[in-house]
């Protein structure tokens, strides 16, 4: 069975980035060490009313220092609770929970050439999973999609992608940076003529649909990182499913990556 | 030291915290969190004859001081179970109740049939309450004579004691447990979800993909510490109480409201390790009170 681990674990930052955004980060040494890009923790608020856990992905981990980040959004109760929590206090987390990426499925007697597309706050499990990939030498462009220029997610972003990534191309909604569009304009108007190797990506459930019709296209694997409600984050609620193979499954459990051509993002 | 064990209709259990139908899975996941041998039983997901593929997401949505589910009883079919899960559960020395359901009688007796041959089962718990299966379960449960007649069909081919589970969503639930008493129970569990629904007033949709779906969480523990009572009151039978179990003061009031057992269920999510802390709770609670045994205060109120 997978290695779980509950524990208290201390916040070192948390701290606004942008408007609504916040980067948290915790001293987890067990689940630091483990942790792959694309799985994601739970976070238990403590907090009477609010009862479940909140899922949250992993955006970074350093094993020698046993720390981890994670990049959130407050959108609701639960976040600005989380916001609030001060430095030093101890926050319960459950992780490192999930599949995460089949990073396995890119050949290993050839070097890679991969995109890694995303969009808003969809984009936290990706740095990870950018950053596993170019330790192992894998060419990376990477993609992103945003509202607008005035996001400080997005230099941050970028800031981090920028070392790590052989092309970094920007999507803004209203034109005011990069590509005007949806960041599957710029995959394919960009990426024309590039044949990958495999397509990852995470954000909103209509831009997945849109990479997932676009990989099937263009005929390139791709993985896709999905969201759903959710309660318990380990299998035994069979609450968080989605369509895969006419079959709903857990997004917990079997996911949250899934293999585009699998999964209906629709339903 | 204290004695946790309970005896519940003639089976001993070694402490009176049991598991939920459907939040704890087969134990397997927990088992990180939990030592499962402390447990008096540990309820299974729900099981059907044939594999069942449950609702539309989403089917889960945060209320206060509770949540709503409708899973609609996804599982993989009584045939899976017996061959993935209980091998696992005959590990731990605890008592296994696995729930049945179903829509039809004929899939109740379908079902309890599948474990012919099964070992390692202590007890059927008859879930006639599920508040998701729109042809089924909804009807058995609030109406005294199914209630009846599904639990006699089962005793009938129940190689174990039979437990019904009682749905909360009824006018006068002594009457129902009274149909299940006469049909030949050996003991009750209560409650099951409350129906609820929630709306995402910005899309104007319900949240969830099934449009309604079931309460539970300590927003529901009043409704069930009620029914436990009155139950309790005018039935023989032992019961399980459960509905928004989440400390030892919770579990204590379903003891003094008549409960031989408690279970724990959406606690669990809140909390993995909950059913090991509210049983810690009640040894030290039993120790700062003298109490030698739960006998001493069940079902005090008069
Ligand atoms: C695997 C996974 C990884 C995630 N990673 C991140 C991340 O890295 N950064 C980030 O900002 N957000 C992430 N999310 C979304 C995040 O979990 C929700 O935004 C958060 O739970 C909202 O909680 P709330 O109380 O503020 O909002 P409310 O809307 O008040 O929440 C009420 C309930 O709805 C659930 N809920 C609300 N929105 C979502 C959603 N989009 N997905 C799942 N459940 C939801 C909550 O968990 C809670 O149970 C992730 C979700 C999943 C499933
Ligand atoms: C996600 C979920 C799944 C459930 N599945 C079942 C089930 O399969 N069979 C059943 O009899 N009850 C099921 N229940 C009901 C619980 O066993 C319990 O009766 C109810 O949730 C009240 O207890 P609680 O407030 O402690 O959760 C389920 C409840 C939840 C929250
Ligand atoms: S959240 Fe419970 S099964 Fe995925």
């Amino acid at each position: 069975m997978k290695e779980m681990h509950l524990i208290d674990a201390k916040i070192i930052r948390n701290e606004k980035i942008d408007h609504d955004i916040f980067a948290m980060e915790l001293h987890a040494p067990e689940i630091a060490k483990t942790a792959r890009a694309g799985q994601f923790i739970m976070v238990y608020l403590d907090k009477g009313e609010l009862l479940l856990p909140r899922p949250i992905s992993i955006y970074d981990t350093d094993c020698d220092a046993g720390t981890m980040k994670i990049i959130y959004q407050v959108v609701g109760k639960g976040t600005a609770v989380l916001s609030k929590l001060p430095f030093a206090q101890d926050v319960k987390i459950l992780g490192a929970l999930g599949n995460g990426f089949d990073i396995e499925a890119l050949a290993s007697d050839k070097p890679s050439h991969v995109a890694i597309v995303g969009g808003g706050i969809g984009i936290p499990p990706l740095y990870l999973l950018a950053k596993t990939l170019a330790a192992r030498g894998v060419k990376i462009d990477v993609y992103m999609g945003f509202r607008n220029a005035a996001s400080i997610l997005m230099d941050i972003l970028v800031n981090d992608l920028l070392p790590i990534a052989n092309k970094n191309s920007i999507a803004t909604e209203d034109g005011s940076a990069g590509y005007h569009g949806y960041v599957t304009g710029v995959l394919e108007s960009q990426g024309a003529g590039i044949q990958y190797d495999e397509i990852f990506s995470c954000g909103p459930k209509l831009m997945l649909q849109a990479v997932a019709n676009l990989a099937k296209r263009v005929n390139t694997p791709c993985q896709l990182c999905m969201e759903e409600r959710m309660a318990c984050g380990i299998g035994t609620c069979v609450g968080c499913v989605v369509k895969v193979g006419g079959n709903y499954v857990r997004v917990c459990t079997e996911g949250p990556v899934f293999r585009g051509d699998e999964v209906m993002c629709d339903g | 030291m204290v004695d946790l064990s309970v005896n519940f209709a003639g089976v001993e259990l070694k402490s009176p915290i049991v598991t939920a139908s459907g939040t704890f899975g087969s134990g397997k996941e927990y088992s990180q969190f939990v030592d499962l041998n402390r447990l008096g039983a540990i309820t299974v997901k729900g099981v059907s004859h044939e594999p069942w593929a449950g609702n539309p997401p989403p089917r889960i949505a945060e209320t206060h001081g509770g949540m709503l589910n409708a899973i609609g009883l996804q599982n993989p079919s009584a045939r899976e179970f017996i061959a993935n899960d209980l091998p696992f559960l005959k590990q731990f020395d605890t008592k296994v109740i696995v729930n049945l359901c179903g829509r039809t009688i004929e899939d109740y007796i379908a079902v309890a049939k599948d474990f012919d041959e099964a070992e390692g089962i202590d007890f059927f718990e008859l879930n006639i309450s599920c508040p998701n299966i729109k042809a089924g379960g909804m009807a058995m449960g609030t109406d005294p004579k199914m209630a009846e007649e599904v639990t006699r069909v089962v005793k009938q081919h129940a190689k174990v004691p039979v437990i019904v589970k009682l749905s909360p969503n009824v006018t006068d639930i002594v009457s129902i447990a009274k149909g299940a008493e006469a049909g030949g129970a050996d003991g009750l569990c209560l409650i099951n979800t409350l129906l609820g629904m929630r709306i995402d007033i910005r899309n104007k949709q319900p949240i969830l993909g099934n449009k309604i779906g079931g309460l539970s969480g300590p927003a529901i523990k009043p409704v069930a510490v009620r029914m436990v009572y009155q139950v309790a009151k005018a039935t023989n039978l032992p019961i399980i109480g459960t509905g928004g179990v989440s400390t030892w003061e919770d579990a204590i009031e379903f003891i003094m409201a008549g409960a031989t057992a408690v279970s724990v269920g959406t606690a669990n999510f809140a909390n993995p390790r909950a059913t090991i802390e509210i049983l810690d709770g009640i040894i030290s609670y039993m120790q700062d009170n003298k109490i030698q045994n739960l006998n001493q205060i069940r079902g005090i109120i008069e």
